[in-house]
């Protein structure tokens, strides 16, 4: 009863050697689980019962096989000569994306549809859609602004702070929608906002000393240690060179993006070095616009976002 | 045994063909093959694989080594040039890639893993100067950032004389250069990374370009080259994903 069969299968000529079983005792090349009668081949003298999978997986690797046949019916799935098979379903995903959007704008809270219907004057009258907008403007902002200005609004080297209250270029909401619209200097736009700080040294229009001496003024002006007779001397240079954008009192101008020069706020930084740098060959920070990129609906919960950086 | 008797034909021919090495692997090989012909080949024909779309032109000479420094420091790896027709992927990076964008890169830098963010459409996002800090030290601008320093880009001279070649290796493998386009390589490339002024020949030859000095920084670098490459990403095309061409979404 329980002498193993005759193999069938062979390696060559080499025949696995047929174990010795006992009357009775249950035939070690059978897997009671299994309808297969035979083991594998040895390898390295090790036998492995071939058995078959649990029935479960067996169906599921069917169903899996039905699953495919679907898909290829009713999504876009063969490729072929002058065009895909469409499907029967007509879905593929870049058409459903405006229709997701619609959706999602449809599903959207009765706060955000509001908000998109609503005049500067009414947002900045209900407090609800303030709310709303600038909390909608932060993962905006941490798209688009932070890469520069951080995280927090609180800007770097060159990228200006925008939670200290001190704005270049106005801090109205329409200014900072204007900015954000056209940019700072931005190639890509004709309507950017522009001005220039020459590069009074590299220009000729100051020489090294009086170069040198401004800097003392403008560290006396920001109220930091400086050399007062060498600040004194600069007063005459100032109002020929500097007045024009910075005002009599270089307390600045936001029409042409011109920073106050009395207050503790250092774009380029305070040290004699980098004030030095800064009068010799200019500055010119570069915003991109985003008027083009991110819709007027962004581009408002952003303003709102910013405006309450420094609150 | 009656189990014995359904000794199924199908295991046997399956144990026929597993206990020989070399007539299975020749079977995978075969089915395989199957699978490759029927989804791959097609592609090659298909019409509507590429879309038809306005402003898409090859590379500029400076955006070309600028990809080749975007490819031989490995960004691919790193960050994907894929946008996705998903909502949040274009409302996070703007309007989806469209297989036209990539029609003249060989080879494409698609990706498969963003470590980093896409940069499918980075161009004209950030400033010149911030792309400028960012790769000289990227904690500089993003603390958070992983992204290892490239400031070695600024202190390396771009190699003008090789782009006539790699400008060669893409035509032959169908980015349409034309001779004049070839004749002006090198020239094309420095006056790129002056002023637009003196660029108006250049700017000619390859509309939508952008000329002026990227880095900031007197002499032309790789910095020169990468940032140039990365203003220009996906700024090409123009498209509006809510109404998209009917060719667009077959």
């Amino acid at each position: 009863m329980n002498t193993p069969p005759d193999r069938e299968e062979r390696i060559g000529d080499w025949v696995p050697p047929r174990p010795q079983v006992a009357p009775g005792a249950p035939d070690p090349e059978r897997d009671p689980n299994s309808p297969l009668r035979h083991t594998l081949p040895t390898f390295d003298g090790i036998r492995e019962l071939d058995s078959s999978p649990p029935k479960v997986w067996t169906y599921i690797y069917l169903l899996t096989f039905f699953a495919s046949i679907w898909i290829w019916v009713a999504y876009p799935a063969w490729p072929w000569f002058g065009g895909a098979t469409p499907g029967i379903l007509g879905w593929n995903s870049r058409g459903d994306l405006p229709r997701a959007a619609e959706i999602a704008e449809a599903n959207a809270p009765s706060v955000a549809r509001r908000f998109a219907a609503a005049r500067w004057e009414e947002i900045e009258a209900s407090p609800e859609l303030r709310a709303y907008g600038a909390a909608a403007g932060r993962g905006l902002f941490g798209e688009n602004c932070a890469p520069c200005h951080g995280k927090d609004g609180r800007g770097t080297r060159g990228f200006p702070n925008l939670a200290d209250g001190d704005w270049l270029w106005g801090g109205e909401v329409d200014a900072i929608e204007q900015t954000l619209r056209v940019g700072i200097r931005w190639h890509g736009s004709d309507e950017t906002r522009t001005s220039q700080m020459p590069g009074f040294g590299a220009q000729g229009m100051m020489d090294r000393r009086q170069v040198l001496d401004m800097v003392e003024w403008l560290r006396g002006s920001g109220g930091l240690e400086h050399d007062a007779a060498a600040a004194q001397r600069s007063g005459p240079v100032f109002a020929e060179n500097c007045a024009s954008c910075h005002g009599e009192d270089g307390k600045g101008n936001q029409e042409l993006g011109a920073p106050n020069l009395t207050d503790q706020v250092w774009l380029y930084g305070s040290d004699r070095n980098s004030l030095f740098q800064t009068l010799w060959s200019g500055r010119n920070g570069v915003m991109p616009a985003f008027g083009g990129r991110l819709s007027d609906d962004m581009i408002r919960k952003l303003v709102l976002h910013v405006r309450g950086l420094g609150e | 045994m009656a189990t014995d008797e359904k000794s199924p034909r199908f295991a046997r021919l399956h144990g026929r063909f597993e206990r020989r090495a070399v007539r299975f692997a020749l079977a995978i090989l075969v089915v395989l093959s199957v699978g490759g012909i029927v989804e791959v080949a097609p592609l090659f024909a298909l019409e509507n694989t590429v879309e038809k779309v306005e402003g898409m032109r090859p590379y500029t000479p400076l955006e070309l080594a600028g990809r080749a420094v975007y490819i031989r420091e490995g960004c691919y790896v790193y960050h994907s040039q894929q946008i996705r027709p998903f909502r949040d992927e274009v409302e996070r990076y703007g309007p989806y890639s469209l297989a036209a964008e990539s029609m003249y890169d060989h080879p494409f830098q698609w990706g498969s893993k963003r470590t980093g963010p896409d940069l499918a459409r980075v161009g004209n996002k950030y400033s010149d100067d911030w792309h400028v800090r960012h790769l000289l030290n990227p904690r500089d601008v993003v603390p958070a950032s992983i992204m290892p320093s490239y400031a070695f880009l600024a202190t390396t001279p771009l190699r003008v004389e090789r782009i006539d070649r790699l400008m060669r290796t893409h035509q032959r493998v169908g980015v349409p250069y034309t001779e004049e386009q070839l004749a002006n390589a090198r020239a094309d490339l420095v006056a790129q990374a002056g002023s637009a002024d003196d660029a108006t020949e250049m700017l000619g030859r390859y509309p939508k370009a952008q000329a002026r000095n990227f880095d900031g920084q007197p002499g032309l670098t790789e910095m020169d080259a990468l940032v140039a490459y990365l203003q220009m990403l996906g700024t090409l095309v123009e498209f509006d994903w809510r109404r998209p061409r009917p060719d667009m979404v077959r």
